[in-house]
């Protein structure tokens, strides 16, 4: 394969820079674009930003989709043990199945903790992982501000039920009913939310992996996640 | 026929790298959800893998073509989304041609999507012609005549001539 491996402005192209990460490129190309990565400030920057630790999401299990469920049952079961393997560079920490996935087919840890609080405050003693929310009222209506403290996937979501403060042993999970933003990578999230109806509560989640939440699904406690409610 | 690539091996490798490939095209509505769509496409269309370009120029490709289509459909099915798909044309390389750009953000969902394809390699990438045709699987000179064409949008845009 005679791929080009420079744009037009001379530097390689961020394809390269993935190829090279991928171990694509031979030893020549590799170590020419070693060179120039070398020499050049911006494109080490950019190499940086490839480089990144992998966050791969978690293949969904989900059946009746859309869109070849069948086939993304294959690809669940012939990643299984890829994703295994891959999913102990996340940051370094384990990987729990998202909420979705825990349901369906991952066992779940013997460990599982009682409550996403109780789980936080294991959790922030070892990495500080922790969430701040901020609500503001605005001509619109209420909008939450969730600012995380150590690296994560977001979410903000509905729920209808109690998110439990203590040993929830016995308890029903509630039930997620709206996902308003996320679930994603982001130093900040402000979402608008709805007006509150009923038993709906907000909660805002963070994971140190990609996860998925989904409506109907429980809000199931995670070992490594949080979870924080508007007070 | 070339060995295909093995799909566990392909996802565990490239799941995070298409994850932020999607990303670049701003809100589209869910990147996870995309990531995985583009699994099932990448199953879907092993078949069509012949070795010419590396897995890591496929996948780059099959996802640049699924995040312009989920846009086009995203501003078909809500207004809401109209506002974010400009993201695609957010950040272009340094050297594009500033104008065209600025027409091709507010003409690309009337144009073909060969024509938009081309139009992020080479507006935004800043791929060289080469590079286009052979992850585009075309003669250099279609490349060419495809970045003329978008210049041509782009310049008829411009003075409201047809």
């Amino acid at each position: 394969m005679n791929e080009e491996l420079y744009a037009r402005d001379g530097h390689p192209s961020m394809l390269s820079l993935d190829r090279y990460d991928a171990g694509e490129l031979d030893g020549a190309a590799r170590h020419g674009l070693e060179l120039h990565v070398e020499g050049c400030a911006r494109c080490r920057e950019r190499l940086a930003a490839v480089l990144h630790p992998s966050l791969v999401p978690l293949p969904r299990t989900d059946v009746g989709r859309s869109t070849g469920s069948a086939t993304l049952a294959y690809l669940v079961a012939s990643t299984a043990v890829a994703m295994a393997a891959s999913a102990v560079l996340w940051l370094g920490a384990p990987v729990w199945p998202s909420p979705h996935t825990a349901q369906q087919s991952i066992a779940e840890p013997t460990h599982m903790a009682s409550s996403y609080t109780s789980v936080a405050q294991d959790y922030s003693e070892g990495s500080g992982l922790e969430l701040e929310l901020t609500f503001a009222r605005t001509a619109g209506g209420e909008t939450l501000t969730v600012v995380p403290r150590g690296e994560g996937w977001l979410a903000v979501v509905a729920i209808d039920g109690e998110l439990d403060e203590g040993d929830t042993d016995g308890g029903a999970e509630p039930e997620i009913t709206a996902v308003l933003e996320g679930p994603r990578a982001a130093r900040e999230l402000t979402v608008a939310l709805p007006r509150r109806i009923g038993s709906r509560r907000t909660v805002a989640v963070l994971c140190p992996a990609p996860f998925t939440l989904e409506p109907g699904d429980l809000l199931v406690p995670e070992p490594g996640c949080i979870a924080r409610e508007r007070e | 026929m070339p060995p295909q690539p093995d799909v566990a091996r392909l996802y565990a490798d490239h799941a995070a790298r298409v994850h932020r490939w999607v990303r670049r095209f701003g809100t589209l509505t869910d990147p996870d959800e995309a990531v995985h769509e583009i699994f099932v496409r990448v199953i879907e269309s092993l078949g069509h893998f012949r070795a010419e370009s590396s897995p890591t120029t496929w996948l780059y490709r099959l996802t640049t073509n699924f995040c312009i289509n989920r846009l086009r459909d995203q501003g078909r099915r809500a207004e809401l989304w109209r506002e974010h798909a400009d993201a695609l044309w957010a950040r272009p390389a340094p050297d594009a041609d500033q104008e065209s750009v600025q027409f091709l953000r507010q003409l690309w969902r009337s144009l073909d999507e060969e024509l938009v394809e081309v139009g992020v390699y080479y507006f935004i990438d800043a791929m060289t012609h080469a590079e286009i045709a052979r992850i585009v699987g075309c003669s250099e000179r279609t490349v060419g005549n495809r970045i003329e064409r978008l210049r041509s949008a782009a310049r008829q845009a411009a003075t409201g001539e047809p």
